[in-house]
């Protein structure tokens, strides 16, 4: 067996331990207020473990059976005696779950045979096992039972569950008839199997033999199918085929133009060739469309793993906390989705240790004791928008002001006159925290700058609002893909430069419009309602500026840009049209380049300057006071 | 299997091009570098000027998709700029990883010039652009300056990239 099939395995395997940490939460939820939990709850955990046990049994990995194998052993008593459960039990499963997550791991990345590899795991099981022993002696079992199971916990894997299985009522079936190939053949599965066939197929139990037999195989086969569709439905692919792939499909979306609109036929009257050269367009898109659709997953993966984060953090602190997911089924593009989760985890944390008070603390101020944080996904056109809102006691414009002027940001006589969006604008600023000591959560200061850094490096944008009292939201918006955007491309001189189409308002003819100039390189014009800055390009990138002709500007275009509510008009020599654009990096020789966010080819082989358009209004406004 | 033989591939190749250089000429001067550097030699190409950055990096260029910066060599060792012309060459190296394309006057020769016929140059003063040069290559009865092209990009100059107004 290669170790290539191993790591396919272990992939598997972590897919596996996300469902069991998933449905361990929600077993933990549903036994908050004392009630017992669900059998078919314990089952489908139950069925987990085993599957971890026996194909992990397969590949030789021995610490992760022997682990598997005890936490199996706990469940399978907890089905018939749900009584017996307790929080203690509860722990010892989730803790379970860490040690089988961390022999995964290890094995991922130094392979060594699957076996535990420090003490910590090798007591935990000792503990397990002692845990297992605890509650059946509980339930007033004779003692040499219980040693009986101890010695089997650890060697005899799956005549355990079989002696136990057939100790019971339900399976009294299989002790008339010990020999069903089931149960010798495939020993492997038969815990698998038995229990599922029993919920499903109880109904059976009770009739003859024969028709039992029959059932059987098809029970299986009805698995078997089951599988066979899951399996039909998701292929695993090396993402390095993916974005080659990606990278071809985008270069024949330069290449399309290139030859449809070539010039050497732009002159000629071609009715039939514009006839297929349309259709061929469409097609384009349509492959565009299936190959970025490839990398997108929905954002349940990352939304599932904040659920644990949140229960261990609400258990640091002592708060009491209802986290609501919705729109895990937005899809994102994969590369996003996995930069995604430091920024969150630390908005989670923050959340809860700095927005929610203690249960304490929220009874004084007429709250539930129990605080509330929605996370919630939604598609915003080619955004993807998460949301962290809790219901806490919201952001003190006070402490963060005091703050701020302490670390010399902003003088005394200036924050009066802040909006509150000012304000909150200084949590992103390296080093800040208002935290007033260092927990093993937070307050050391590496914070919010760094999820901004992060989202940011995505093109993405972070936002914060907060009312006093009554919470703080963070908004996180970032596109949907990476690779190609709609851009607007325009020339300024002989440079092609291309302008997201999502930032771009209007284009407007200047013509006759009546430019105002306020002084040198600050002029305005009247848009709508309002009078906009409105710039060169050359100015921004530090040449000056054309515009102080104000005769050459006649034929010139005006491309009104918004972002952030703030609007800005750029000048620019022709209008070429809109078209999807491949995103490529500039090379890291061009350092500190503020005003772009990439560079791509056109259609006719220039290379174009994708306009990174919110740091251009951003910096044109900080350079000129309106 | 796949990577002995690539090793075996890249020794080969080591071996072919070992002390074999490029050369090129920048007004009188003939330079050269090492050939293992380089990717390929192209016609100059539409340059796309990159706003706001040191003057030698003339902007980026497009091969075959690929969007590749390139410098100008002259303005690199501070001669003064010569408008291009249909014998200007883009010489394509890849430095660290990283590929950059080179615009010279014009190309020579590849020639051999093993090893006892490299003096390393005298360390006459500290000017900026002796910097880029390591060493004197006898060929016959003329000498080639051979320059360290990792030195083109150094940190100094990304201090100099910095201050450049409007960024």
């Amino acid at each position: 067996m290669g170790r290539d099939d191993v790591l396919e395995y272990l992939i598997e395997a972590r897919e596996t331990l996300e469902n069991i940490e998933k449905e361990l939460l929600h077993f933990e939820k549903s036994t908050l207020d004392g009630s017992q939990v669900d059998r078919e709850l314990l089952d489908t955990l139950f069925r987990h473990f085993h599957t971890i046990k026996g194909s992990s049994g397969f590949f030789g990995l021995t610490g992760i059976v022997k682990m598997a194998h005890a936490a199996e052993n706990l469940l399978d008593y907890l089905r018939n005696h749900p009584e017996a459960q307790d929080e203690d039990t509860l722990e010892c499963l989730i803790t379970a779950l860490d040690h089988l997550n961390e022999l995964v791991e290890h094995e991922e990345s130094s392979p060594s045979g699957g076996d535990f590899f420090n003490e910590l795991q090798i007591q935990f099981l000792e503990k397990l096992n002692e845990k297992n022993n605890e509650i059946r002696i509980k339930e007033t079992k004779p003692k040499e039972n219980s040693e009986h199971n101890q010695k089997e916990a650890e060697f005899g894997l799956f005549i355990n569950s079989n002696t136990e299985n057939s100790a019971k009522e339900e399976f009294g079936l299989f002790i008339e008839s010990p020999k069903t190939p089931v149960s010798e053949d495939f020993g492997l599965f038969t815990g698998d199997s038995t229990p599922s066939k029993n919920e499903e197929f109880g109904l059976f139990i009770k009739t003859d033999k024969p028709i039992t037999k029959e059932t059987v195989p098809k029970a299986e086969e009805n698995l078997k199918t089951e599988k066979k569709s899951i399996i039909k439905k998701d292929i695993r692919i090396d993402t390095d085929k993916l974005d080659s792939l990606l990278d071809i499909v985008g270069e024949i979306v330069i290449t399309e133009p290139m030859v449809t609109d070539h010039p050497d036929i732009a002159k000629l009257k071609l009715e039939n060739f514009q006839k297929t050269a349309l259709q061929l367009k469409k097609l384009i898109r349509n492959l565009q469309e299936i190959t970025l659709s490839l990398r997108m997953i929905p954002i349940a993966g990352i939304f599932s793993r904040m659920e644990r984060l949140v229960r261990d953090t609400a258990k640091k602190t002592g708060k009491q906390v209802n986290l609501v997911i919705s729109g895990e089924d937005t899809e994102i593009d994969k590369s996003i989705l996995e930069e995604m989760y430091d920024p969150l985890v630390h908005i989670l944390r923050n959340a809860i240790d700095h927005g929610l008070e203690t249960p304490e603390e929220r009874k004084e101020s007429g709250k539930q004791p129990q605080g509330t944080i929605q996370l919630t996904a939604t598609q915003s056109g080619k955004e993807v928008w998460i949301e962290v809102r809790d219901d806490g006691k919201g952001l003190s414009r006070e402490k963060i002001l005091n703050k701020a002027i302490s670390l010399g940001l902003l003088g005394r006589s200036d924050a009066e006159s802040l909006e509150d969006k000012d304000v909150w604008e200084f949590l992103f600023h390296p080093g800040f925290s208002t935290a007033k000591e260092v927990t093993d959560l937070s307050g050391r200061g590496v914070g919010l700058d760094v999820v901004r850094k992060n989202v940011t490096t995505l093109k993405g944008f972070v936002d914060v609002f907060s009312i006093y009292g009554q919470g703080t939201t963070f908004l996180i918006r970032v596109p949907l893909t990476l690779a190609i955007i709609e851009g607007l491309v325009v020339r300024k001189s002989d440079t092609y430069f291309i302008l997201p189409s999502i930032d771009v308002k209007e284009s407007i003819y200047l013509g006759d419009v009546p430019i105002n100039e306020l002084y040198k390189n600050n002029h305005s014009i009247q848009y709508r309602k309002n009078q906009i800055s409105i710039v060169d390009i050359n100015l921004l990138f530090g040449k000056d500026s054309d515009l102080n002709k104000l005769r050459s500007l006649k034929e010139k275009y005006l491309i009104v840009t918004e972002s952030h509510e703030k609007i800005m008009g750029i000048v620019f020599d022709e209008i070429l049209g809109s078209q999807s654009i491949v995103i490529k990096p500039i090379s890291p020789i061009f350092k500190n380049i503020n005003g772009l966010a990439g560079c791509t080819i056109l259609g006719n082989g220039h290379a174009g300057l994708i306009l990174d358009v919110r740091k251009l209004i951003n910096q044109h406004l900080s350079s000129v006071t309106i | 299997m796949n990577q002995n033989l690539k090793s075996w591939d890249m020794s080969a190749d080591e071996d072919t091009m070992k002390d074999l250089y490029l050369c090129f000429s920048l007004e009188d001067r003939d330079y050269a570098f090492e050939v293992r550097h380089l990717t390929e030699i192209l016609a100059l190409p539409a340059i796309t000027t990159i706003p706001g950055t040191a003057p030698f990096l003339k902007g980026v260029i497009n091969i075959r998709g690929k969007i590749i910066p390139v410098m100008d060599v002259r303005l690199r060792f501070d001669m003064s700029f010569k408008p291009y012309h249909e014998r200007t060459c883009v010489l394509l190296v890849e430095l660290d990883g990283l590929p950059l394309g080179l615009i010279v006057d014009s190309v020579n020769d590849v020639l051999r010039i093993p090893s006892e016929n490299i003096d390393l140059a005298p360390k006459i003063g500290e000017s900026k652009s002796s910097r880029f040069i390591y060493a004197t290559g006898r060929v016959g009865n003329s000498v080639k300056i051979l320059i360290n092209l990792q030195r083109l990009l150094t940190e100094e100059e990304t201090v100099l990239i910095k201050d450049i107004p409007g960024n």
